[in-house]
């Protein structure tokens, strides 16, 4: 199986990645090579027989008890672009 | 002749103090973020704890829904971009949910049905995109992000918008009753996603579906019910192929467009959240869930029956919403006239609300200002009239008012001066001499015309219990 | 005074015995990296003020007494993917520059609270991608042997600090061998805990379940006394392990008679630089003559354990980094004209090539259509892997293997062929995809004088069996003495 260009464009889209020019081609090599091997690979291996039930290992419980949440400041000192309150994003609605 | 098939995706936002996967706080109305942390921000390294409460509470649903609940179900992340998503992918369910197989039974007029739950599943809520009126920009608040919600997903079972409706009544009072969720639609702590296609009489196969988002109200649910059917049938009978796609709902417009085509074209790329492990729940633990559930509307309907002798009908529109019970048991706790208080609830009130669109949910009626109205009326401290009208004016109000400040302001006092009615029936009587003739010769049905001018000369004040006497008394001379 | 050629252990002691203060510790380092780091490239920080204020604090707790870890006062350096409160992370990639954690990671709290301090945080791949440590955004890292050569990956920083004398220890991560072949590249003692054991709380993930904190350091037992500070349940992280650890530094004492020692055969054959046969399979004779078993065993999933990991890991980390936006933290691209291209903009200019063809490959492998052939298929092939793990150990109780198939490449060969690179990771993979402790320790060296690391591999939490097997082989040999000037 070739992964073509359109298919890198449309996973490339999904990730939220500007793949365009010749890094395109780059991209859709190397993937095919990854891929390609990949199949080969996985084509030799039986996993009919694999249970794929999930293990019963469980995942551990945490009370309802609130506790104090970070200081705004600390958690927008980072932000690139902000409010006092808040990050800022370029508008999402008309 | 054509027939709707309608599916829903029900979102229920659990009432837990602390969020799904972070000891932040779930109040609704903080500053934005300030109920935020590392964890429900998405920062760099941060990872999420599983909150118990969010399991007992999926667990309490799934068996008030009737669901076959997984021993060991697994979170799964769905990955998507959007600023109010701030790790760009929902900690869900998809492949092995907490319930499945449910059944909720619903009822719509005298026609019961089953609607057959598909799977219910916890997840964690997104934050709210506050958009600026001046800029180009848009601010996010991620307060929100991470509080719990279940999603109840039904098997396309629905035929019309009031199947739809009694359905998500049933829901909203299961969640209240087990107080899971307060299911305001409005505040959106029940959100309703509606999947919808059309299909002529008699089909097997179902049409193409839509997917109508952005519902905020019962009415608004019937509006883009009755919208989207139209749609499509107009769409299918002028030769157009209907497309699969999610629309948005204007219910200002009444009319819903469809989402840009990327939207439509997601591919959330689901697989299991490695930062999780599996949730296990044993048989002891559901037993337990099961034993501590509260009193539901059914049961409580059978107690008001036998308790308070009200008829089967009484008893189901008074335990049809937890808020309509417990006010109900409340004012009780005050007077002691069950009929009475139904009778109150059942016609005046409900019309009331009604009226204006709103339910107990939206206006917390004070039991014991109810009492206080209800008695002053059974008593003839007012009469009837001026008992509806205080209660108007509660609800008016938000559910509580000064009850004898009102009377004394609209003078409601009935008029007990025993002198005063005797006067008023002797003059009546004394103008009426051929209805008397008519009274004596057996006709007792003038009384009430005697009482009728009585209540006209007193303008309609007066103690009904007294009047009714004194007439007899004069009457009987 | 010049301590770079003491063990942390050795240097905790000498602290203690207040025959060294801990700035002077401190400084020495300090000094030692500004000599060297030059040509190494091993930091992307180093905080030399912060370090010398920690200094007089902890020395003042020391002296008071109130501090009496074996570590107490000494410095180490922490790689880019671990948070540090008030100072930088960044993966060592463009998209986190600037971004300072408003808080530790759990490790890092542990590594304080037991007195150490952090000296700098050192260079890897970015977001741990790659085997070289040279896509870093802050330019490749040499190995101190031959700093034409790679110091293996991603905690290629972290290694060749250790190596160059540049640290006396340091925390790295593992996520398909980032500790242990980068320490056998290096010539340095590297252990990957069992999944579970160090809390993740804090760690920048790569891929979330197969991500492991874990110490580098010169000897085994440096290595124990690490995993003793930050080895413990976390009730920030849902995946660490609940349970007691014992002291694994108390618990090495050297004895291994009558251990069954695994030779996975299969593991041997082809693609094996006949050195580094040769070197790892002269560790089964020594720990032959301290009394241990060698046992012939199968494992025959050394054929896929590539394609499953390089599927789970990218699939995962698809995932993990989609985080990284522009609106919260890190870089942000400028001059966008919507949401969708604020993201997409930020993203291509932030992420380097080799991350890019990492999501690019995670997602595909998660995408509709596409999910049962390779993500679901790898999962059951990962079943697989470890239920042959499992057989295994029933014949035997520590594998021994290689940590890597060659000593280290030349800088640039492996970016030109990545499939060669992910090929080269074959040895390491498993431990992660199984959750296993592995070990690996210096064992000699190849013609061009190159370190060659041996790899041990244990069943889940018998870390303490691990080391040990690790110590009675360093009681005996001094590969791991070996240093290089730089």
């Amino acid at each position: 199986m070739n992964i073509t260009k359109e298919t890198v464009k449309h996973v490339a889209e999904l990730s939220r990645l500007k793949i365009d020019g010749e890094f395109t081609d780059v991209m859709c090599n190397e993937l095919n090579a990854i891929l390609e091997y990949m199949n080969t690979i996985n084509g030799s291996v039986n996993t009919a027989d694999v249970d794929e039930t999930p293990d019963a290992v469980a995942v551990p419980l945490r009370a309802d008890t609130v506790m104090p949440s970070l200081d705004r400041e600390a958690l927008l000192a980072n932000a690139p672009e902000r409010t006092d309150e808040t990050p800022i994003v370029p508008k999402t609605v008309e | 002749m054509w027939e709707t098939v309608i599916g829903l995706e029900v979102h229920v936002e659990l009432s837990t103090k602390t969020k799904i996967f972070c000891g932040c706080s779930t109040a609704f109305g903080a500053k934005p973020n300030t109920q935020c942390c590392p964890v429900c921000m998405g920062l760099p390294g941060a990872l999420p704890i599983f909150n118990g409460e969010v399991l007992r509470y999926a667990t309490m649903a799934a068996i008030a829904f009737n669901c076959e609940i997984s021993k060991t179900s697994v979170f799964d992340r769905k990955n998507y971009f959007y600023p109010d998503l701030p790790k760009a992918y929902q900690i869900s369910q998809l492949y092995f949910p907490i319930g499945k197989n449910g059944k909720v039974p619903i009822k719509v007029g005298d026609t019961e049905k089953v609607i057959r739950i598909h799977e219910m599943h916890m997840e964690e809520d997104a934050g709210k995109l506050i958009h600026s009126e001046y800029d180009n920009e848009t601010y996010p608040d991620y307060n929100r992000c991470g509080v719990p919600l279940i999603e109840i997903v039904s098997e396309p079972d629905f035929r019309s918008s009031a199947e739809v409706i009694a359905y998500l009544q049933k829901i909203k009072s299961i969640c209240e009753y087990l107080g899971i969720s307060d299911c305001k639609m409005q505040e959106g702590s029940m959100r309703v996603d509606i999947n919808l296609s059309v299909r002529k009489k008699g089909e097997e196969t179902f049409g193409t579906r839509t997917e109508t988002k952005n519902i905020n109200s019962f009415r608004a649910i019937e509006h883009a019910i009755e919208h989207e059917s139209a749609r499509q049938i107009d769409a299918i009978e002028s030769g157009e192929r209907i497309i699969q796609q999610t629309r948005h709902w204007n219910e200002d417009k009444r009319s819903s467009y469809a989402m840009r085509s990327k939207e439509n074209a997601q591919d959330y790329r689901y697989f299991p959240e490695p930062d999780l492990l599996p949730l296990v729940v044993t048989d002891e633990y559901i037993e337990s869930v099961r034993a501590s559930l509260p009193e539901m509307a059914e049961s409580r309907k059978q107690r008001f029956m036998s308790d308070y002798a009200l008829s089967d009908y009484d008893a189901s529109l008074l335990t049809a919403s937890l808020h309509t019970a417990e006010l109900f048991e409340k004012t009780l706790s005050k007077i002691n006239m069950p009929k009475e208080i139904a009778n109150w609830i059942i016609v005046p009130l409900q019309k009331l609300l009604n009226e204006r669109g709103k339910t107990l949910d939206d206006v917390s009626l004070d039991p014991d200002n109810f009492a206080e109205v209800i008695s002053k009326v059974t008593s003839g401290k007012i009469n009837r009239a001026s008992g509806m009208e205080i209660l108007e004016a509660m609800v008016e109000a938000g559910g509580k008012i000064d009850v004898d400040g009102y009377i004394k302001e609209h003078s409601m006092e009935a008029i007990d001066d025993d002198g005063l009615i005797v006067d008023t029936v002797r003059k009546i009587v004394g103008a009426n001499p051929a209805s008397v003739a008519e009274y004596k010769g057996g006709k007792t049905k003038v009384l009430g015309f005697f009482v009728g001018q009585v209540m006209k000369e007193l303008k309609g004040k007066a103690n009904p219990a007294k009047v009714n006497e004194a007439i007899l008394k004069e009457l009987s001379k | 005074m010049d301590i770079t050629k003491y063990t942390a252990l050795e240097i905790g002691q000498m602290i203690k015995d207040k025959k060294l203060t801990v700035r002077d510790a401190v400084l020495s380092v300090c000094e030692k990296i500004e000599k060297t780091d030059g040509k190494i490239n091993a930091y992307i920080r180093v905080e030399k003020e912060k370090a010398l204020i920690k200094a007089d604090e902890i020395q003042k707790k020391i002296d008071e007494g109130t501090l009496t870890s074996p570590l107490a006062g000494v410095p180490i350096a922490i790689k880019d993917n671990i948070c540090t409160k008030g100072t930088e992370t960044t993966c060592a990639s463009k998209i986190l520059g600037g971004f300072i954690p408003p808080y530790n990671a759990t490790a890092i709290e542990k590594i304080e609270d037991a007195g150490m301090i952090v000296i700098g945080k050192t260079n890897m791949d970015e977001f741990a991608m790659g085997s070289t440590s040279e896509t870093s955004y802050y330019g490749a890292v040499k190995n101190p042997w031959n700093t034409d050569k790679v110091p293996g990956g991603s905690s290629g920083g972290s290694a060749a600090a250790v190596a160059s004398a540049e640290a006396v220890c340091a925390l790295g991560s593992d996520t398909g061998g980032s500790i242990r072949q980068p320490a056998s590249y290096c010539g340095v003692t590297g252990f990957k805990p069992t999944y579970g054991t160090v809390s993740r709380y804090g760690l920048i993930a790569y891929a979330s379940s197969l991500d492991q904190i874990g110490p580098l350091a010169k000897d085994v037992s440096d290595c124990a006394a690490l995993l003793d500070i930050i080895a413990g349940h976390d009730n920030h992280d849902a995946t660490s392990s609940d349970r007691e650890y014992p002291s694994f530094l108390a618990s090495l004492d050297g004895d291994i008679k009558g251990k069954k020692i695994g030779v996975p055969r299969q593991w041997f054959e082809k693609g094996l630089d006949p050195d580094v046969k040769k070197a790892v399979l002269c560790v089964a004779d020594t720990l032959k003559s301290l009394g241990a078993e060698i046992v012939d065993v199968d494992l025959d999933f050394i054929d896929y354990v590539i394609p499953t990991y390089y599927i789970i890991a990218t699939a995962e980390a698809s995932s993990n980094l989609s985080r990284f936006d522009g609106v919260k933290y890190g870089y942000r691209a400028q001059n966008v004209n919507s949401v969708d291209d604020l993201f997409s903009k930020t993203r291509s200019e932030g992420f380097g090539k080799e991350v890019q063809k990492r999501i690019l490959l995670g997602t595909f492998v998660l995408s509709s259509g596409y999910y049962d052939a390779y993500y679901r298929k790898a999962l059951k092939m990962k079943r697989m892997i470890v239920e042959g793990f499992e057989n295994a150990y029933k014949k035997c109780d520590v594998l021994l293997c290689p940590a890597a198939p060659t000593t280290a490449p030349k800088i640039g060969e492996s970016l030109k062929d990545s499939m060669k690179m992910y090929l080269s990771d074959v040895y390491t993979v498993s431990v992660n995809l199984a959750g296993l402790p592995g070990l690996t320790v210096p064992c000699g060296f190849d013609g061009d004088g190159m370190p060659i690391g041996a790899q041990l591999i244990g069943p889940q939490y018998s870390d303490a069996d691990v080391l040990n097997v690790g110590y009675a082989y360093q009681s005996h040999t001094d590969y791991h003495k070996h240093t290089k000037e730089v």
